[in-house]
């Protein structure tokens, strides 16, 4: 096992830029779609399902030590399933690799440059991804810590920008069509934010003690929550609710439209903004699952797995839909209860197991030889 | 000498490299573009819609003050073509345009009188799904056709159609107060209930004879995407009024004492809020309105600084002012338009009776709504003088 060392900052910082990347792209839209005017309340009935995510992967984290959750499955729920629920983990995060190279490919095609192929883009970000996981876990930390102060403060300067065109109004009369909306829209950020699980295949290699994961995964949590505040109101109090329903990049648009004095045509920033953010976030699911595969296979090294990694799902991601609707119409209607399902019940099914098992250890007298393997392989 | 493996690797690679740096899918170059400046929409016949577009002609290099007089040459171009939609009827402009047209800079769209009566829904679609369109394009509407408006030959600035913009955008500096309705305005006002659009007119204006120059003639109300009708003269500013817009803005008021002789009142500053009270199910709206601002000019000899005067004619604007917004009031909502979003305001503020009111057709309603004015006009300012030159004869 290679000796990688992250610090726990940039681990954070790396989850950070994965779940706002795509997420401020394509999955505001989605959003919108379902809660229009009232999205602003799902940031905040998404707080317990969110910290709850959180939580879980990190308990499992401080649990098994030193292990990422594809090498302590088979310890928590025996070998066999323990293999079949890592298949599952790892098809997750392939999904949530394949969705977001077709979405940075959709959103340069769609709104930039129509007419260079979709491969083009997807060669590019993924040899740049490629380039970036075999040279460490390491590197890709040091480079996204370079990033995302920058993407930070576009997005921060994106918002001051489209403040004087902002219309608070617009969110008036809240709830007027009821609870359920907004509880979809909630499910659906939910569903976003249970892509947190990668945070599992990093905690490892922090060199932080375990203990402390619990606190900055909720702290974590609380900074994505609000990152998603701007993005989730800025296009309702710029294109009122009724409007920027159908709008396909709502944030590219309000960084098209932004115009203070000759300050105009910043489509440069949304381009910056998710050519840095795609790259984070691909690198980091690469390295996921080129290094998920390794040990669930036993390989000694996950690097000669990267290029095949790199190469499936570039061709996967064209075939993942006909179309861009058809992505749209996914995320919308069926990511909300797949990723809950994948990302927050499945983890949390795991925890309880585990928690149940080292409490049936710790009455049997450490007789279960669960823990035991489990430390062993720390040490 | 030879080169190691590795060298040779690179070598070639370095040499491979700038074969992917040939060019790209999406270059545009700008000797192949024709820019368009602004876009003309009009009806032609059923499902058929004529689109006039003002390109910029390629010019020579530097002119080299060739200021030939009156009869200097255009230096734009707008040629038409037919279509079913929007689109449509660009494609048949690359018929007979040799060159792409690149829409990033469209400045203006304009909609003749017969397509706005018509409705522009239809029109305006490719506007918002083409990538290259910019939310930021002013629109507006005119009594004629849009495409005789675009080619007029004026006297102050070379490009019709980046003359109309600029006679929207300077609004402000000339003290007038223009809707200046962007097409993201137009856009959100089409889709939010309970408001309407309004446009500014731009026609061509005569002087001495022939077309020499544009004219902001007031402004275009709609229902819905159907243009309903004018507002001219002190009315035109109604909304600006109510949204609390006018930075820049003239008022003119007769004298205190002397009806014929009149006091220009210039607008600096304008606080106002539009409520709506639907407690006991009767909507009533009510615009609260201040207006600060300084005396611009008189005809009348009368010494202002008397504050008996003065109060006198503050309570004169604010009539004024109340008459103007009454006006516009009473015509746009006959023709059933809902200009100041009172709709919007109601369903801000009471949802249920909007739901209501909203199910039995919120329009025809309007006439039958009294709107409740209530305006407070300060006078901050004398300008440099406290009072007229004092003239020996009377």
């Amino acid at each position: 096992m290679e000796k990688v060392r992250i610090s726990l900052t940039q681990a954070q910082m790396l989850i950070i830029t994965s779940i706002t990347a795509s997420g401020h792209l394509l999955f505001i839209p989605a959003i919108l779609n379902h809660t229009g005017r009232d999205s602003w309340l799902c940031l905040l009935l998404v707080v317990p399902p969110a910290l709850l995510i959180a939580y879980t992967v990190s308990s499992l984290a401080r649990m098994y030590p030193g292990q990422t959750v594809i090498e302590y499955l088979p310890l928590i729920v025996g070998k066999l399933p323990g293999k079949l629920f890592a298949v599952l983990f790892l098809f997750y995060f392939f999904h949530h690799a394949l969705l977001s190279v077709r979405g940075f490919g959709e959103f340069f095609t769609i709104a930039i440059t129509p007419d260079t192929p979709i491969l083009v883009y997807f060669a590019a970000i993924l040899s740049l991804a490629v380039y970036a996981v075999r040279n460490n876990l390491e590197v890709l930390a040091r480079t996204n810590q370079l990033f995302l102060p920058i993407m930070i403060l576009v997005g921060l300067s994106a918002s001051i920008l489209t403040h004087k065109d902002k219309d608070f109004h617009n969110f008036q009369p809240i709830l007027e069509f009821g609870f359920e909306p907004v509880l979809q829209g909630t499910l659906t950020l939910a569903g976003l934010y249970g892509s947190f699980l990668l945070m599992s295949m990093v905690f490892p290699y922090v060199s932080r003690d375990a203990k402390s994961f619990k606190k900055s995964s909720l702290i974590t949590m609380i900074i994505l929550i609000v990152m998603f505040a701007g993005p989730l109101t800025g296009p309702v109090a710029v294109y009122g609710p009724e409007r920027s329903i159908g709008i396909s990049f709502p944030t590219f648009q309000l960084l098209r439209d932004i115009r203070v004095g000759e300050l105009q045509r910043l489509d440069v920033l949304g381009i910056l903004l998710w050519s840095l953010g795609s790259f984070g976030k691909i690198s980091l699911y690469l390295y996921s699952i080129s290094l998920g595969l390794s040990q669930l296979f036993g390989l000694k090294d996950y690097r000669s797995l990267v290029i095949p990694v790199a190469a499936l799902i570039a061709i996967n991601s064209l075939m993942i839909s006909e179309n861009f609707l058809e992505i749209y119409r996914f995320l919308r209607d069926t990511y909300p209860y797949y990723s809950n399902f994948m990302g927050l019940l499945l983890p949390l099914v795991v925890l309880l197991i585990a928690k149940w098992r080292e409490r049936s250890k710790r009455k049997d007298g450490g007789d279960g030889d669960v823990q035991e393997t489990a430390q062993t392989q720390t040490g | 000498m030879t080169l190691s493996l590795v060298r040779r690797a690179l070598l070639t690679a370095a040499l491979l490299v700038p074969l992917l740096l040939s060019g790209c899918w999406d270059k545009d170059e700008l000797n192949e573009l024709a820019v368009v400046i602004g876009v003309g929409l009009d009806k032609k016949s059923d499902h058929n819609y004529e689109v006039t577009a003002q390109v910029i002609k390629p010019s020579p290099g530097g002119q080299g003050g060739g200021g030939q007089g009156g009869g200097a040459e255009v230096p734009t171009w707008s040629l038409s073509a037919n279509g079913k939609t929007v689109m449509d009827a660009i494609h048949q402009l690359n018929k007979i345009s040799p060159r792409q047209m690149y829409w990033s800079h469209l400045q203006l769209i304009i909609f003749g009188e017969d397509l706005a009566k018509e409705g522009i829904a239809p029109v305006i679609n490719w506007f918002e799904r083409d990538r290259r369109s910019r939310s930021g394009t002013y629109t507006v509407v005119t009594h004629g056709t849009a495409e005789d408006l675009l080619n007029q030959k004026i006297e102050l600035g070379k490009v019709p159609a980046k003359a109309m913009a600029d006679l929207l955008e300077t609004s402000d500096d000339r003290q007038l107060s223009a809707r200046k309705t962007s097409l993201r305005d137009l856009l959100a006002r089409l889709s939010t209930p309970g408001i309407d659009v309004s446009m500014d007119v731009i026609d061509p204006r005569k002087i001495r004879g022939q077309v020499e120059t544009y004219e902001l003639t007031g402004t275009a109300f709609f229902k819905s995407d159907r243009l309903q009708g004018y507002l001219t003269g002190q009315e035109a500013t109604a909304v600006e009024f109510i949204e609390g817009k006018i930075n820049e803005g003239v008022l003119l008021v007769p004298c205190p004492n002397q009806p014929d002789e009149w006091v220009t009142f210039q607008i600096t500053q304008i606080r106002s809020r539009l409520t709506v009270d639907a407690a006991d199910g009767k909507v009533k709206p009510k615009a609260d309105l201040q207006l600060e601002g300084n005396f611009g000019d008189q005809t009348c000899a009368a010494d202002l600084q008397d504050p008996k005067d003065r109060m006198r004619l503050q309570e004169d604007i604010e009539k004024a002012v109340i008459k103007s917004i009454q006006t516009a009031y009473k015509q746009t909502a006959e023709l059933e338009s809902d200009l100041f979003g009172i709709g919007r305001e109601l369903r801000r503020r009471h949802p249920k009776v909007w739901q209501q009111k909203n199910a039995q057709g919120w329009n025809k309603q309007l006439s039958e709504i009294p709107l409740d004015l209530s305006v407070k006009v300060e006078i901050r300012r004398p300008g440099l003088i406290f009072q007229p030159t004092p003239t020996k004869i009377k």
